[in-house]
């Protein structure tokens, strides 16, 4: 797969410059700030993981998908969750095909036998292995705060050695220059432990800037007028500075724009915003609360500003 | 370089080990290309919580303010065209409230006299209201010049009266937007007064001491610090709301994990079938190592009752942030204040803003004028009534009281005053809850003197724990989760 960013900087880090980075981001569509561009710099040089924070729906998990098309790299995504076990992320033996060699061997001599079922032909390669093992790749760690404890410990010796131990096998090490962006996110349901945030370089994600936001939906959605754009951003701007549970994210203004284009809407009126809410809110009581309080008002304050 | 400022952002709370250092390091030689570019390579190198990251840019400003010229991005950034749409900081916080809460028009036209006076006389309001900050700036450093040449004092007194300058403009700035711009323009003029005073001592003193000076916090260890130093200082409060939850949350979860251990070898759930038949094939099918299911934790329900009365006023900030603190912490808060009567302030609670709770303490003390005075057996009638149906045997209901039931009923034995019938309510709380836990602030040797009642509290099962700052929360923590070490029950 051929990246944005040539293959001799990639053989000659020294060349590459953050003004590549933001300009390749740029070209697979994720319009970066200086913050991202420069941590993203930095782990490529230093060879470091990232670990990126920040609420949901601000572009933490896009921006690893964006990375590898970038690079050009393969992207290797494990989805943690709770209860995520070592054997479901790193490796785990073939036990029906031991079994079977087993069997076999109880009709010949049972010499060597344990030294062959311990060997990679029966071991399962899972996402952290497989990654471990590329020559280049994108390693995607998704939602790491949803994951126990004990898994982060796991992830230590990757993150920091870049090496996996499996007892019956031995030492797991990357290829020499190998090529790996490790891209921890976390939404911050739990705080993460000292030792692995050490191991990483810090990224946090906050809700972009309202100019950076209409860039980030015109991108989306290059048909929309500007000022359409704008009238979109007041509204959900409104509808942040109210106490909801859950206050919309950039993926969730990029839907209500697609939406409203979908139904072939240039204009915000009460009617359309409160059929579309459920594509800003996620909750129920949220959208009692924006009922309650009257969309035609928060269109009118939006609206008023502009004028103003 | 990057030693002396990784020592400052240390001796500021924020943790950088030696491993972020050396990291920081190779970032400092690749990115010197301009300055916004090396603050945030440094930022992700040594910053690992998003909750430093102000007090990191302030001193990343200070000690490199020299080094490199500064881009057009954060010549942008200081004139305010930020992101309009950030975590809200504490003063954004009460900006926004002030929006929606207009202060009592008297108190706003006194603090607005205050201000103006301020300005009148020293001239550095009227020149921060013209937006000449170069001129505020001057002007206040020759205000302090006249005063003192000594660094030290020099650097303290910068930071108490730009302090001054903000929490009174908060209360008499009446717009919201005029108070957000005001507040920039004081930070501005703040930024060119310590960049004044470094060029003023340079020649004399290590930078690296100087910006020491600036950026030291009033107290040495925010743990240690005792809240009622600071009473009535409202922004020193809503900035600190914030790392009074952290510490709570930092302890929660020692709490937790020192208990896990234990319960996860005793208290195992339910045996896994499907992960024990999964796990077989290990064994050629045979279910020779079972696997349990983990027990759902149950979420902390925590009801909070807070002494309001005139014995407690000493340490009202520390109890409001901690309160505050908690809710935040834990998502199921109840919250209560009282003196002889209860009211409920879970909604001002649930704002997690330091302002409402505020605004609705001084309600309670409009509405009940006068009855400022501790009736434990009144207070806890009533708060047992309008608690009625939220206190379980799953919740822990903790008392933020001195226990000085001044006006309390007792029963008497002759000239002897007995037995405080509040106790019996705090029998019944007991029964009613999983636990009950006072957090006393007064110093153990005053307990039981003069009107305390805490033996009597103690003997009917309560825990009682001495809490007047964070380090003395800390020690709790670990007495609570050794309950039968507790020196303060284990005496009686």
């Amino acid at each position: 797969m051929a990246g944005l960013i040539p293959r001799e900087f990639l053989e000659h880090p020294s060349k590459l410059k953050p003004r590549d980075i933001e300009e390749g981001l740029i070209k697979v569509g994720y319009l970066p700030n200086q913050k991202i561009v420069t941590t993203l710099f930095l782990a490529f040089q230093l060879d470091k993981p990232i670990l990126v924070e920040g609420p949901a729906g601000c572009g933490k998990t896009y921006l690893g998908v964006c990375t590898a098309r970038m690079f050009g790299f393969p992207l290797i995504r494990l989805q943690c969750y709770e209860g995520i076990l070592p054997e479901q992320s790193i490796y785990e033996w073939n036990y029906h095909k031991q079994l079977l060699k087993i069997q076999m061997n109880h009709l010949r001599d049972n010499d060597g036998l344990e030294e062959s079922i311990f060997s990679e032909e029966y071991l399962l390669e899972r996402p952290l292995l497989t990654a471990l093992k590329s020559p280049e790749a994108v390693l995607l760690i998704d939602e790491i705060d949803k994951a126990d404890e004990q898994f982060e410990a796991f992830l230590l010796e990757l993150l920091g050695e870049r090496q996996i131990t499996i007892p019956e096998l031995g030492t797991v090490r990357a290829p020499p220059n190998q090529k790996l962006i490790t891209i921890l996110t976390s939404n911050s349901s739990r705080e993460l432990s000292e030792p692995l945030k050490r191991r990483c370089l810090h990224l946090y994600l906050d809700y972009p800037p309202k100019e950076l936001e209409k860039q980030i939906i015109l991108l989306h959605c290059p048909q929309m007028y500007d000022r359409f754009v704008d009238n979109i951003l007041d509204f959900v701007e409104n509808l942040r500075k109210m106490r909801l549970q859950k206050i919309p994210s950039v993926a969730e203004s990029i839907d209500f724009a697609k939406s409203l284009l979908a139904i072939g809407k240039n204009d915000l009126d009460a009617e359309t915003v409160n059929s579309l809410l459920s594509t800003l809110l996620k909750i129920k009581s949220d959208i009692d609360a924006v009922k309650r309080k009257g969309v035609e008002n928060l269109l009118r304050i939006g609206n008023n500003d502009h004028e103003g | 370089m990057i030693e002396g400022f990784v020592r400052l952002l240390r001796e500021r709370n924020i943790r950088v080990g030696l491993a972020e250092t050396i990291d920081a390091c190779k970032a400092f030689s690749l990115l010197k290309i301009d300055k916004e570019t090396m603050r945030e390579g440094l930022a992700a190198c040594l910053v690992k919580d998003e909750i430093d990251r102000p007090d990191f840019d302030h001193i990343f400003d200070l000690y490199f303010c020299n080094l490199l010229e500064e881009s057009t991005e954060s010549q942008r950034r200081r004139a305010g065209e930020g992101q309009p749409f950030q975590t809200l900081d504490g003063q954004e916080r009460m900006r926004r409230d002030d929006a929606g809460q207009p202060q009592p028009r008297d108190q706003q036209r006194q603090w607005r006299e205050v201000l103006a006076r301020f300005g009148g006389v020293r001239g550095i309001g009227r020149a921060i209201d013209e937006n000449d900050l170069e001129g505020a700036a001057e002007r206040l450093m020759e205000r302090i010049r006249q005063r003192t040449h000594d660094p030290d004092t020099f650097a303290r007194m910068l930071r108490n009266f730009v302090e001054y300058l903000k929490l009174y403009s908060g209360w008499a700035v009446e717009d919201a937007a005029e108070f957000e711009e005001y507040l920039a323009r004081i930070d501005r003029v703040l930024s060119i007064a310590q960049r004044k005073y470094l060029e003023l001592f340079r020649e004399d003193h290590p930078l690296e001491e100087l910006i020491s000076k600036l950026v030291k916090l009033d107290f040495e260890n925010l743990e240690e610090l005792e809240f009622n130093k600071y009473a009535g200082n409202l922004v020193f409060l809503v900035n600190h709301v914030e790392r009074v939850e952290k510490t709570i949350k930092r302890l929660a979860k020692q709490l937790a994990s020192k208990l896990s251990r234990r319960e996860k070898l005793a208290d195992r759930g339910k045996i896994n079938i499907r992960k024990s038949i999964r796990k077989s094939i290990e064994y050629g099918g045979v279910l020779a190592k079972l696997e349990y299911k983990m027990r759902k934790v149950q979420k902390p329900e925590i009801v909070l009752l807070c002494d309001v009365s005139g014995s407690c006023e000493w340490i009202s900030d520390f109890f409001i942030t901690l309160m505050l603190g908690i809710k935040r912490a834990f998502s199921d808060v109840r919250g209560y204040i009282f003196t002889d009567h209860c009211w409920v302030v879970t909604k001002a609670l649930d704002t997690g803003m330091v302002e409402r709770l505020f605004q609705e303490i001084s309600y309670w003390w409009d509405v009940y004028r006068g009855g400022g005075s501790s009736n434990m057996e009144t207070a806890f009638e009533d708060f047992i009534r309008k608690t009625q149906g939220h206190i379980t045997k799953k919740t822990t209901v903790i008392i933020l009281s001195d226990c000085r039931d001044y006006l309390g009923t007792r029963e008497v034995y002759g000239s002897l005053r007995g037995y405080p019938r509040s106790a019996s309510k705090i029998a019944k709380l007991v029964k009613m809850s999983k636990r009950l836990i006072i957090l006393n602030p007064e110093d153990p040797r005053f307990w039981n003197t003069g009107d305390s009642v805490v033996d009597y509290y103690v003997r009917e099962g309560a825990e009682c724990y001495p809490v007047k700052n964070l380090k003395e929360l800390a020690n709790m923590v670990l007495l609570a989760a050794k309950k039968h070490l507790n020196p303060y029950t284990r005496y009686l």
